[in-house]
């Protein structure tokens, strides 16, 4: 991985409509090329988070925030969403509202034809994306016969036409079934192995963190009580239990057969669980 | 979401540079304005709209959809202004108090005609304009691309304004509410469960599409469109004829003895 690509020091944030903090002097790094996840009960801030990052709050909504947000160098709450153009795209929860387009294709040329580039360079932008999330398929379809997944896959792939380097999701599966989900997390795993995005994501869904993430991070009431890779955060259940995260199934189990006595690492995977079990 | 009123098809209007129907509309609108007290010489231009709604391929259920509203209006029309006329020209219908004449038929008519051709003309060029070439429009007429950009989403989303209005109906009605029954206040009185969860709901949504809208520069500055119409000598021909003809109207309608 490489240099600095995201960094929040000290931060505080709330909205207008509350003088509660929602964040409470949250400090963080991410590292470029590295995938993030933020994990938490409902109303923790974890969607909050992103929209500091994304430069939405408070220049979109209404809010106050205090403390350093800095985006590959830039001053993220000073310069708001408008000086991050090109670094940083999110993606939010809804498929159905993100797609806007009568054709898919304007849909992917959406953003590009939004900042005003030239002709070609929009043109070249929604074929690439197209190639690298082999759309071609979807291409003569009206958007919004399109399944959940598919409408979360072309709002990604409509965000990356921007050619952010830092992606943010979030929840993107929380309203997607199971194809759906599957589809997403697949497009997101080729991301970051093929383009090396450095991807922030707040997720509730533990069983498809733990596939992607290189770190995962659990809030709790706006500030952050732990942080660690996925097989060392979930080997301390009781720890991610109190802060209302769930821990994968196959750690849990484990969990479970050590408070039994039988003497076994905790796995986070399946896949890891059926090797540590000779299955 | 934003779909807007636009029907796909592939009708004579669909191809028509959006700047030609645009031009039309005003056409229409000015004939119809020029026209508005005497409903023979509003006639022409009633009839080349409701032509053009034929031509421009919208559905029947949204064409039964206008022409009963239209049908409504036209009798409140003829009540309210053949009653301000009922003392000009012969009577042709004498109820009680009422009296209808035929000056007070022309004239109301001719106010129907002067409501009625601009909306349906408005709704051919929506119902035939992607959503992306109305804002292509506005912003060549050099309105600033913000206001091009809030005009389509608004008229964009008033489809999706109706569904949810349905869909809140629906799940009111489900809890027991029954909105055919009870007198007129009270039937009012029932819309109150539907207006103010439709008015959270709506709010909501925009709240939605405006962080949509915003993380992905709607509005930044000036606009690329990789879909640009061209103007063809079809749009020229089409653009000459309605000049003609409408601008014919006009000028009849204009001079009283024309």
């Amino acid at each position: 991985m490489g240099g600095l690509s995201v960094r929040l020091r000290d931060l505080y944030a709330r909205y207008s409509v509350s003088a509660d903090w929602v964040l409470k002097g949250i400090s963080l790094e991410v590292r470029e090329g590295e995938m993030l996840v933020v994990m938490g009960p409902s109303g923790c801030g974890k969607s909050t988070l992103l929209y500091i990052v994304a430069g939405l709050l408070p220049w979109v909504i209404p809010g106050v925030v205090k403390g350093e947000a800095s985006v590959g160098g830039i001053d993220v709450a000073k310069e708001g969403y408008r000086g991050l153009v090109g670094r940083v795209g999110i993606v939010f929860q809804n498929p159905e509202m993100q797609v806007i387009a009568q054709s898919v294709y304007e849909e992917l040329a959406m953003v590009p034809e939004n900042l005003g580039l030239p002709k070609n360079e929009v043109i070249e932008r929604v074929e690439w994306v197209v190639n690298a999330l082999d759309l071609g398929k979807y291409l003569a379809k009206n958007p919004q016969s399109l399944s959940g997944g598919e409408k979360q896959l072309l709002a990604i792939a409509s965000v990356l036409t921007m050619r952010p380097k830092v992606l943010l999701l979030d929840e993107p599966t929380s309203m997607l079934d199971h194809r759906g989900t599957r589809l997403v997390l697949d497009t997101i795993s080729l991301l970051k192995r093929e383009y090396g995005l450095t991807i922030m994501a707040a997720e509730h869904r533990v069983e498809w963190a733990v596939e992607v993430a290189d770190r995962i991070l659990v809030m709790h009431d706006g500030r952050v009580m732990l942080e660690g890779e996925p097989e060392e955060l979930f080997s301390r259940v009781e720890e991610v239990e109190k802060y209302g995260v769930r821990p994968p199934g196959a750690s849990e189990v484990a969990y479970e057969l050590r408070r039994a006595g039988v003497k076994t690492p905790i796995p986070v995977r399946l896949r890891d669980a059926l090797r540590v079990y000779g299955l | 979401m934003l779909t807007g009123l636009y029907v796909p098809k592939d009708t004579l209007f669909h191809r028509l540079d959006p700047r030609v129907k645009l031009l039309w509309t005003f056409l229409v609108l000015v004939a119809s304005i020029a026209t508005q007290f005497n409903c023979i010489k509003g006639a022409p231009v009633f009839l080349s709209v409701v032509v053009a709604l034929a031509l421009s391929g919208i559905g029947a259920g949204f064409a039964a959809l206008l022409i009963f509203n239209m049908s409504a209006f036209l009798i409140a029309v003829i009540l309210v202004w053949a009653g301000m006329y009922s003392s000009h020209g012969v009577p042709v219908l004498e109820l009680g108090v009422f009296r209808l004449t035929d000056v007070g038929v022309s004239v109301a008519l001719g106010k129907f005609f002067l409501i009625i051709c601009p909306v349906l003309a408005f709704a051919v060029f929506f119902t035939s304009t992607k959503p992306y070439h109305v804002m292509w429009t506005l912003d060549k007429l050099g309105l600033p691309h913000k206001l091009s950009l809030a005009f389509t989403i608004s008229l964009s989303m008033l489809p999706s304004i109706v569904k949810s209005t349905r869909e809140v109906i629906e799940v009111q009605k489900t809890r027991g509410l029954a909105l055919d029954r009870g007198w007129p206040l009270e039937r009012l009185r029932k819309h109150i469960p539907i207006i103010v969860p439709l008015i959270a709901r709506l709010l909501s949504d925009v709240w939605d599409l405006s962080m949509v809208l915003a993380s992905r520069y709607a509005g930044y500055g000036r606009r690329t469109y990789v879909f640009e119409p061209k103007w063809s000598r079809g749009d020229s021909a089409f653009l000459l004829l309605s000049l003609l003809f409408y601008g014919g109207v006009a000028l009849w309608g204009v001079f009283p003895y024309a």
